[in-house]
């Protein structure tokens, strides 16, 4: 009995328990690097994208190509933003291997030139 | 007492309605990963270095608490298949070993024998469930020979953003065919964010469980 006692007091006194309320109304954000305004921004429909720790991959595989400004995640619906530095692109095919190589399959991939965000 | 806690952690698993494994053995190509796990029985450190999306190499350094001896392996993790769905993921792994196993209690004074191991592990979870099964058969000549299993359960209370501290209420069983108490029970707590992992434990014998994995 115990020991039920005690995971239910971790968890209530977790950080995580405060956290519940809020993360419903994130704002939405970029994990890793910036938004380019002036840069393309990509949008990848991925499979498999549910563990945060696991994503992870995608931030370092994408982070450490030149031509991405930054990238971010969304677990709620399973889409990768990445969004590159000024008169930069970067082939389907090469996302394809990036997220594929990060453990997700794709789903599609949408572009959008000048967003201005 | 026995009897009533073993009843109580059914109950919590019934409760916890489902489901857990090692935080994706096989990272991405070009990435490191660190992994201490320690409980009753043994203390495990892994160093693991991915080379392809299907397969990572590494150092795995164990310490059998029962059996008072180390094994120190060149451990390769192989992914066999995954299966990505819009809203979960599935994994099926190889992670075998081979080294050598040293034991400074009699009748192995200070002796290394040729080791090596190999089993199979399986998750699969959601962004509210998770659940998880691995084995390992362990072979070091006549220092030690055996088999053992484990089991997961598990459920996140809230679903967390990309960012956030991550939380996960688990359940894990383990079982050593060849141990006098073969069954161990632990209920733990897993928290993430970012790059660290953490889980805490305290098993039904009233030992603690202590796992952190970093991802760089």
């Amino acid at each position: 009995m115990k020991y039920i006692i005690l995971v239910t007091l971790l968890f209530l006194f977790s950080p995580a328990a405060a956290q519940a309320d809020h993360t419903r109304h994130a704002p939405a954000k970029i994990q890793a690097g910036s938004v380019n305004p002036s840069g393309e921004l990509i949008t990848v429909d991925a499979k498999g994208l549910v563990c945060d720790f696991c994503a992870r991959a995608l931030e370092k595989v994408f982070m450490k190509q030149d031509s991405v400004a930054g990238i971010d995640v969304n677990l709620d619906t399973g889409t990768i933003l990445i969004s590159l530095k000024d008169g930069k692109t970067m082939d389907d095919a090469v996302i394809t291997k990036l997220v594929t190589d990060a453990g997700y399959n794709i789903g599609g991939i949408t572009r959008a030139k000048g967003h201005g965000q | 007492m026995r009897n009533k806690l073993l009843t109580g952690l059914c109950a919590l698993a019934l409760m916890l309605l489902s489901m857990a494994a090692d935080a994706r053995p096989v990272s991405y190509p070009g990435g490191w990963t660190f992994m201490t796990m320690n409980d009753a029985d043994q203390n495990i450190a892994h160093m693991l270095y991915t080379l392809t999306p299907r397969l990572a190499l590494g150092y795995s350094g164990e310490y059998w608490r029962e059996g008072h001896f180390q094994l120190h392996s060149l451990q390769a993790n192989t992914l066999l298949k995954r299966w990505n769905q819009k809203n979960s993921q599935g994994n099926l792994y190889l992670k075998s070993g081979i080294g050598g196993a040293y034991s400074d209690k009699a009748p192995f004074d200070h002796d290394w024998r040729a080791a090596a191991f190999t089993g199979l592990a399986a998750d699969w979870e959601d962004r509210r469930y998770y659940v998880s099964y691995e084995n390992r058969i362990v072979w070091a000549d006549d220092i030690y020979d055996g088999f053992m299993q484990k089991a997961r359960v598990g459920i996140a209370p809230y679903i967390g953003d990309y960012g956030d501290l991550h939380t996960w209420l688990m359940l894990q069983i383990d079982h050593k065919p060849e141990s006098e108490d073969s069954f161990t029970v632990t209920p733990m707590v897993r928290f993430f964010k970012g790059d660290h992992l953490l889980e805490a434990g305290v098993s039904n014998k009233g030992k603690a469980l202590f796992n952190w994995t970093i991802r760089f």
